[in-house]
């Protein structure tokens, strides 16, 4: 394994728990999505794993190497925190040499790299531009790209598409998975479902500080007794239980295809339509609590 | 030796964008000889010259490095660096190359100056006090940026603070001026202990007591060293 943590607990000097009990392990080569809604623990978790925070219960290990020798550990790992603002007279190409420079690279492969990364991140052609003339989605990819160049085999991006507009976020998104495909372990954090389902080998929700549940995309929907969502507009007549009650518009989940044809025919309204669920359903019931009856 | 470079680079990009910043250095390198050289004649202008490495040091330590910290630390740049194998010392190493362009483009504009009046001994005796000064100007400066919580506030602060140890304590002006009991107590201010060591040490002092602002230079690395190792950590917090 890359990366585990195992029971990671951290208590602020306020006395808050921003993580109380977090597991789960990250594989190299592939992308471990850290799941969870705002508050979750998900950036106290990477705090812990990035020796930017000690932990006050559990361990963290990177690479076979326990964060309480943090030099070695920072050897192995980069981070992209949330909300990082590059420094605004920091150009792309400028960014991303310097970066390099603290890496160890050489100085011939440091243009070779930064120009791969620069046209990756689609930043070729503001790549000598400082930061303050960029928009708030190029200075994040600056951010992303200097992380991603590095020679680290373990990478953290905490919220790296958040921001983004969606053409960026699937340019980061491709560097990515191609970061990963070349062998690198990468954690990522969000709370965009989507992007969970895009981009993860593994996800780990976390709630309240809590590990939830983790494993593949396919597994966690697994985990849910329905494989059927229906969604009424605007409904005359629905007399079954509603899961999730939008207004005008109701979802109920359906344990088969089957179960989901025979509640539609029982419901009369402007438009029904049925789709298989995702995870962000699978997210719903296990973080949500939407199975408790709690939507 | 790439770490320390790689810091220095990207913590040097803004003088790149801005090096207006330095030929205003220049305007107040030469205002202050002229003001010094009409009040104070010859004697005014070796004067200034200890007053420009003191006030460089302090501004470097306090304005440039500690200010760009605490900036690094608010934008979360600094927790790049911290999850990195740049370890503090590449860091502070680091700013402290890039700010060095200041002092040495100020030597460079007092250049005429040292051979006009051949006053070498003044240079070797500031630099004396200009590297422990630097020091608790450094120390003192993250004590107090690690502590701010608003971004907008470090400069609001760092700004004042390095105006008013500067112009009011005797930095520009001897400290022998003011009267023996007073100038105790006006000698515990870290800059103007600076320029009185420096003063002293060149022969430019009517005063000769080196020893009491040596001991209180010292004190201050100490007190530096305590306030900063408070609230400067990398990491593991």
């Amino acid at each position: 394994m890359s990366v585990v943590a195992k029971n990671l607990a951290k208590k602020y000097a306020d006395g808050v728990w921003g993580a109380k009990n977090v597991n789960f392990t990250a594989e190299k080569g592939a992308i471990t999505v850290l799941l969870g809604p705002n508050g979750a623990g998900k950036t106290t978790t990477v705090g812990m794993l990035t020796t930017l925070l000690k932990p006050t219960k559990g361990e963290a290990i990177i690479e076979g190497y326990s964060t309480t020798d943090p030099w070695k550990v920072r050897e192995l790992i980069a981070l992209c925190p949330q909300d990082v603002r590059v420094d605004s007279n920091w150009s792309p190409k400028e960014a991303i040499r310097g970066y390099l420079m603290i890496r160890g690279f050489k100085k011939n492969e440091v243009e070779k790299i930064a120009e791969e990364y620069l046209k990756k991140l689609d930043l070729w052609d503001s790549r000598d531009r400082p930061a303050i003339q960029l928009s708030g989605g190029q200075k994040k990819r600056i951010a992303v790209a200097m992380i991603l160049a590095s020679n680290a085999p373990v990478l953290f991006l905490d919220e790296p598409s958040s921001g983004l507009d969606v053409e960026a976020r699937y340019v980061v998104w491709k560097s990515l998975r191609e970061e990963a495909k070349r062998g690198k372990t990468i954690i990522l954090t969000t709370h965009d479902m989507k992007e969970a389902e895009i981009l993860a080998d593994k996800v780990v929700m976390i709630n309240k500080g809590i590990t939830v549940v983790s494993g593949s995309v396919e597994e966690l929907k697994s985990k849910i007794e329905y494989e059927k969502k229906i969604v009424v507009k605007n409904a005359r007549y629905l007399p079954v239980d509603v899961n999730i009650d939008l207004g005008d518009r109701k979802v109920i989940y359906a344990k088969s295809e089957n179960e989901a044809i025979e509640i539609m025919k029982k419901i009369k309204a402007e438009s029904i339509s049925v789709e298989d669920v995702t995870l962000e359903d699978a997210y719903l019931h296990m973080v949500g609590g939407v199975a408790n009856g709690k939507d | 030796m790439g770490k320390i470079s790689g810091v220095a680079y990207l913590a040097s990009r803004w003088i790149r964008r801005q090096p207006i910043w330095l030929v205003q250095d220049l305007f107040i390198v030469i205002g202050f000889a002229i003001i010094m050289f009409v009040w104070g004649g010859l004697q005014g202008l070796k004067n200034v010259l200890v007053a420009w490495f003191i006030s460089g040091a302090w501004g470097m330590g306090v304005n440039l490095v500690a200010q760009f910290i605490g900036w690094d630390k608010q934008g979360k740049v600094m927790d790049m660096f911290i999850a990195s194998p740049v370890r503090p010392f590449h860091y502070v190493f680091g700013y402290f190359l890039s700010s060095l362009i200041f002092p040495v483009v100020d030597l460079a504009y007092m250049l005429v100056l040292i051979i006009y009046l051949n006053a070498w001994t003044i240079v070797l005796a500031s630099l004396v006090a200009f590297l422990p000064l630097l020091l608790v100007s450094t120390l003192i400066g993250l004590a107090i940026v690690m502590r701010i919580k608003k971004p907008t506030n470090i400069s609001a602060i760092t700004n004042p603070l390095q105006m008013l140890l500067i112009i009011i304590p005797p930095v520009f002006y001897p400290a022998s001026v003011i009267p023996e009991t007073a100038r105790y107590l006006v000698l515990l201010i870290p800059t103007a202990a600076g320029a009185e060591m420096a003063r002293q040490l060149s022969g430019l002092s009517t005063w000769h007591n080196i020893w009491y602002p040596a001991a209180v230079l010292i004190a201050w690395v100490v007190i530096g060293i305590a306030s900063s190792a408070k609230t400067v950590k990398w990491g593991m917090e």
